[in-house]
């Protein structure tokens, strides 16, 4: 039987729920953009 | 390629094709035809998008793309994070609700017959000179390597593709795909590595991306508010989210990856892990584009990258009438180069001693040795075209293949061949098993024969699959391309998905208007993106974001004339 909660979560070790899963991605992203800009200032 | 290269490139793709093949051969159902097992773990899947997307011209064009362009390209990318979020929590769920074969059958449980037709008509339109775009690229490579002619290249091939999707199905696709893009990112891996350990040994990783950042190739960041300019951080961000929206949440070849998930959960973590992958798999694609310009810095680049304009040159070297003006060229263009090289040198020496003023120095007398190469190149182009004007010099798809033939050793050379004709394989599969499953579930079973039986539509399947794999054939043989091989097949996506994107985002938020409303408004929306297209110049990135908000607005204007007299919302 599935509950609700099994609605809310991934069944991985980390990020446990869907929310969580998006922030991370959203997170991972800003990462990517912080180095590319890093990237260009510190090599022009 | 000696018999190394040979015997690795056949091994491996003839392997994973027959693999494909055998693994389903009891699969003789329409729907594990269609569908896939229902088995398929989140990371396969994820694997099969991603395969799906990175076709031969990813990994073939787009190193040239970055030793041409630098990084910016990667800001078309910045979009897939939030495209895949969205769809993850709205598109996803309702797909597998109603357990559809396509995504447009959802458009005539939501709308009305016309509206699924047209949006998959939309789709077999662009996904079918897309198709034939992609044939293109691999046939490049063969022709290069083997020095065939690009027309039976092409043929070749195609036939080749045709003949494993037919056979395959959605499960075939999904299984090849896997170990394909493990032959893939080997053959990948090799080559950066092989780059790497060739570049001058005193020139650091951080001496390296200085030279690289001093000729602007890092610039993946670009904050410019300019809509004329291709490539910045917004259009990547709000076009490049819509133009991912369309191609993963309303393209039947995505759609019907993530679908063959037995659940939400693995089809959702499929999407997430590209939406992770995404960027820094291109990010390495560009890199070891800006690591051969790097490259290229240090060793002598030919004047032309590509293999038609090097053979032209080479055969007119005996017949000094012809050959004067380019010999000429060529003999500049080398001492330009010379130049630039002792200037990369002299700048080392001096960032070693810590003589920033001789450093700038001789980093500006080496980018103005640059600057003036690249105009000798296009003076000889242009003197290349005059001589031959069946000769189209576009160098950005033959940067890597030049330098995989020059520099790599053998075996790597067969293993790198063979990474491609994978991506080739994997993507061609993909979008001939969405063509013909579109084809019979979308038109055959709606207009032609409404009571098919499933053994019926299976036939009808493997023989549309055929036919689209013919028709990207013929497509293919009368391509001219004026763009680079990755813009032109993004170009072409962006005309079609922003009104493809549209129907779905109509039907999933604005439950007032119906079907009819709809359907007149994405026809106008589409000659609108049309005519746009042709008349403004600003980048291909923003026409998904002009194509969906124009279908969503006109669909709301139209229904207010029409009134209430439709059933908006259906039952689903």
């Amino acid at each position: 039987m599935i509950s609700a909660d099994d609605d809310k979560l991934t069944g991985l070790p980390f990020p446990k729920t869907w929310n969580g899963a998006y922030v991370f991605v959203l997170i991972n992203f800003a990462g990517w953009i912080i180095l590319l800009v890093a990237l260009r200032l510190f090599t022009q | 390629m000696n018999g190394l290269d040979i015997f690795l490139l056949i091994t491996s793709i003839a392997a994973i094709a027959f693999y494909g093949v055998w693994h389903t051969r009891s699969r003789r159902d329409l729907n594990s035809y269609v569908r896939g097992s229902d088995h398929t773990p989140w990371w396969v899947i994820g694997i099969s998008v991603m395969a799906t997307q990175a076709s031969a011209i990813t990994f073939l064009s787009t190193p040239g793309q970055g030793y041409l362009g630098g990084l910016g390209f990667l800001q078309v990318y910045f979009g897939v994070p939030i495209a895949m979020i969205v769809i993850s929590l709205f598109f996803l769920p309702i797909f597998h609700k109603l357990h559809v074969y396509t995504a447009y059958e959802y458009l005539e449980k939501r709308f009305d017959r016309k509206t699924r037709l047209f949006g998959a008509g939309l789709f077999l339109l662009q996904r079918g000179i897309g198709a034939g775009l992609t044939i293109y690229a691999p046939a490049i490579v063969l022709s290069t390597v083997f020095g065939w002619s690009l027309q039976w290249t092409i043929i070749a091939a195609g036939t080749i593709v045709m003949i494993y999707t037919v056979l395959g199905g959605t499960d075939a696709v999904t299984v090849t795909q896997k170990y394909q893009m493990g032959v893939i990112f080997i053959g990948m891996t090799a080559a950066a590595c092989i780059l790497m350990s060739k570049l001058p040994p005193d020139l650091s990783i951080v001496d390296a991306l200085g030279v690289a950042g001093g000729f602007q190739k890092l610039n993946a960041s670009n904050f410019s508010p300019s809509i004329h300019e291709r490539y910045t951080f917004w259009s990547g961000l709000l076009g490049g989210t819509f133009l991912m929206l369309s191609y993963f949440g309303a393209d039947q070849s995505q759609v019907q990856r993530y679908l063959s998930g037995d659940s939400v959960r693995e089809s959702r973590l499929g999407l997430l892990f590209n939406a992770i992958c995404k960027i820094p798999m291109q990010f390495c694609i560009l890199m070891l584009g800006v690591m051969i310009f790097v490259f290229y810095q240090f060793n002598q680049p030919p004047l032309f990258f590509d293999a038609a304009s090097n053979q032209y040159l080479e055969s007119r070297k005996g017949d000094p009438t012809h050959a004067q003006n380019l010999l000429k060229y060529e003999t500049q263009f080398k001492e330009t180069h010379a130049q630039g090289k002792q200037h990369l040198e002299n700048w080392l020496k001096a960032r070693r001693e810590k003589n920033e003023q001789a450093a700038t120095a001789e980093f500006v007398g080496a980018a103005m040795a640059q600057q003036e190469g690249e105009k000798i190149r296009k003076a000889a182009a242009q003197e290349l075209s005059t001589q031959n004007t069946e000769i189209k010099t576009n160098s950005a798809d033959y940067v890597f293949i030049t330098f995989i033939l020059r520099e790599l050793p053998h075996g790597a050379i067969g293993l790198l061949v063979a990474a491609f004709f994978a991506a080739a394989l994997a993507s061609k599969a993909a979008e001939l098993n969405a063509l013909g499953t579109c084809t019979t579930i979308d038109f055959y079973r709606v207009l032609i024969k409404r009571q098919a039986t499933d053994e019926e539509c299976l036939v009808a399947t493997k023989c549309f699959t055929a036919l689209w794999g013919a028709a990207a054939i013929a497509i293919a043989l009368f391509a001219q391309l004026s763009e680079n091989l990755i813009q032109a097949v993004n170009i072409l996506g962006s005309i079609f998905y922003g009104v493809l994107l549209g129907l779905f985002v109509v039907g999933f938020f604005i439950r007032r208007v119906g079907g009819t409303a709809l359907f007149w408004a994405a026809l106008v929306a589409q000659l609108l993106v049309f005519v746009l297209y042709y008349k403004l110049t600003i980048s291909y990135l923003w026409y998904p974001l002009i194509g969906c908000a124009a279908c969503v607005v006109f669909s709301l204007v139209i229904q207010i004339f029409l009134g209430d007299k439709e059933n908006k919302v259906k039952p689903a």
